[in-house]
């Protein structure tokens, strides 16, 4: 049984206000919340051959996701690239002139109160929805406009099919609304060196203490 | 509605389960006004949804079987752990060979794995509009009452699963039977204005939107609001799936 995995689904669930109707009963196991054990939780399959690639990269990394990211300065950048390296991500769009600057700063914000070794070794991903108006050129004077065009600043684009899997694993909801724009939850997420998720806030402008910490 | 012809409407896939599958066939849906029982977006009460085929029965445990034949890589021993909570295909005996009859709908298997075995179909799964447009097209060809779909839809969160009705006007299946079907965008996310994912979602939330309140429109406030509350990961022995194409 994979604890961390059913762990963190019940606070993703609970973080989202998701409510009785779930009909799916996670253990919550708070004191478990955050550990970086690994179970291998096909253990209790009785016909498996030896993992391959899911044994060395852990079962909840990020890193498993290869799906090909488009950067503003026309690089191509998979997570499954980041072995290593922490990586502050969320998701927004150009367009969006309320929230998305604010997701931004927060970013920023976050990436400024690390370490300065940690600055260096730190990765920014901010990956629009809007897969049909933020090209490259579109994102490269977006990353202009927010004085981010240099590394570790990485605002990207990919399929629509890829972008719904990123929000899906960051457990952020989004829907395209009737104006052209997006509705989506403003999430920050923060994976350590192995791809977890070891921190995500849901909101604007929130302190940022819990999530340099996160990082150490 | 009479007594006899519920029988006859929810009676129909008993029979239709036990005949052996044949290779998956999809539908042409005609395009159509769709009108939001569950009002998502305070400003869109309908919508325009173009013609999409669509595979007329849920896919099946041996479509799915040649699916991981062909695909290693999702071969529950083989299967990312980032993409299933650790039931993936937990009844198969082996990893190519699946649980109870080869022509019933797949079931444990979690949304990532679903969306990967329709786009190696070179479909996707159906978005919620396609799916619910679907659902309101076959209660209005098969002439189904409100308060007959009402009772299946809440039948099945009570003892008595109903077998899905055989929808005889396009000939699709598996519809509000006893597995649900992944949709490529079932999350809900409410929004008015700025004020985004209120309530994240809640059951209270949805249940201001509904546009009637009439048991039918309960009962779809029901599904919308049990399918949105699914994690991505999530497999269970009654979730399956369906694709569709452009």
């Amino acid at each position: 049984m994979n604890m961390n995995r059913f762990t963190r689904v019940s606070h993703w669930l609970a973080a989202l206000g998701l409510s009785a109707l779930a009909g799916l009963a996670f253990a919550s196991d708070h004191a478990n919340h955050g550990g970086h054990d690994h179970h291998d939780h096909h253990g209790h399959h009785n016909h498996h051959t030896p993992l391959g690639m899911a044994s060395v990269i852990p079962e909840g990394s990020l890193h498993q996701f290869n799906a090909p990211w488009q950067t503003h300065r026309g690089e191509t950048l998979r997570l499954s690239d980041l072995v290593g390296q922490p990586v502050i991500v969320t998701m927004m769009y150009a367009s969006c002139t309320t929230a998305c600057p604010v997701l931004v700063e927060d970013v920023r914000r976050i990436h400024q109160g690390l370490s300065a070794e940690q600055r260096d070794s730190v990765t920014l991903l901010l990956v629009s929805f809007d897969t049909e108006n933020d090209t490259v050129e579109v994102l490269n004077e977006y990353a202009h406009n927010f004085r981010a065009t240099e590394a570790p600043w990485h605002f990207a684009t990919g399929s629509a099919a890829d972008v719904r899997t990123l929000a899906a694993l960051l457990g952020i909801r989004y829907r395209k609304n009737p104006s052209g724009g997006y509705d989506h939850s403003n999430v920050i997420a923060l994976l350590n060196a192995d791809g977890e998720v070891i921190h995500r806030r849901e909101g604007l402008n929130q302190p940022i203490t819990e999530a340099v910490n996160s990082l150490r | 509605m009479s007594g006899w012809c519920k029988q006859w409407l929810w009676g129909g896939l008993l029979l239709a389960g036990t005949v052996t599958a044949l290779a998956a066939e999809s539908v042409v849906v005609p395009e159509g006004n769709f009108e939001h029982p569950v009002l998502l977006d305070r400003e869109r009460r309908t919508e325009w949804v173009a013609s999409f085929r669509v595979d007329a029965r849920p896919v099946s445990r041996e479509d799915y079987a040649a699916f991981v034949e062909a695909h290693p890589h999702w071969r529950r021993s083989a299967v990312a752990g980032l993409f299933h909570d650790g039931g993936y295909l937990r009844g198969w005996s082996s990893d190519v060979t699946p649980d109870g009859a080869p022509e019933a709908p797949v079931v444990q298997v979690s949304w990532y794995a679903a969306r990967a075995y329709c786009e190696a179909q070179g479909g996707t799964l159906p978005s919620l509009v396609q799916w619910e447009y679907l659902v309101d097209l076959i209660r209005r060809l098969n002439g189904l009452s409100d308060d007959d779909y009402a009772n299946a839809v809440f039948a099945w969160y009570g003892e008595q699963r109903p077998a899905a009705f055989e929808d005889r006007a396009l000939g699709l299946s598996g519809f509000i039977g006893p597995v649900n079907e992944w949709l490529e965008d079932y999350q809900l996310l409410l929004a008015n204005g700025d004020r985004v994912d209120f309530g994240g979602g809640s059951c209270g939330d949805t249940g201001r939107l509904i546009l009637r309140y009439d048991s039918a429109h309960y009962a779809t406030l029901l599904r919308y609001q049990m399918r949105s509350n699914h994690a991505p990961e999530t497999t269970a022995s009654n979730l399956g799936f369906r694709c569709v194409y452009p």
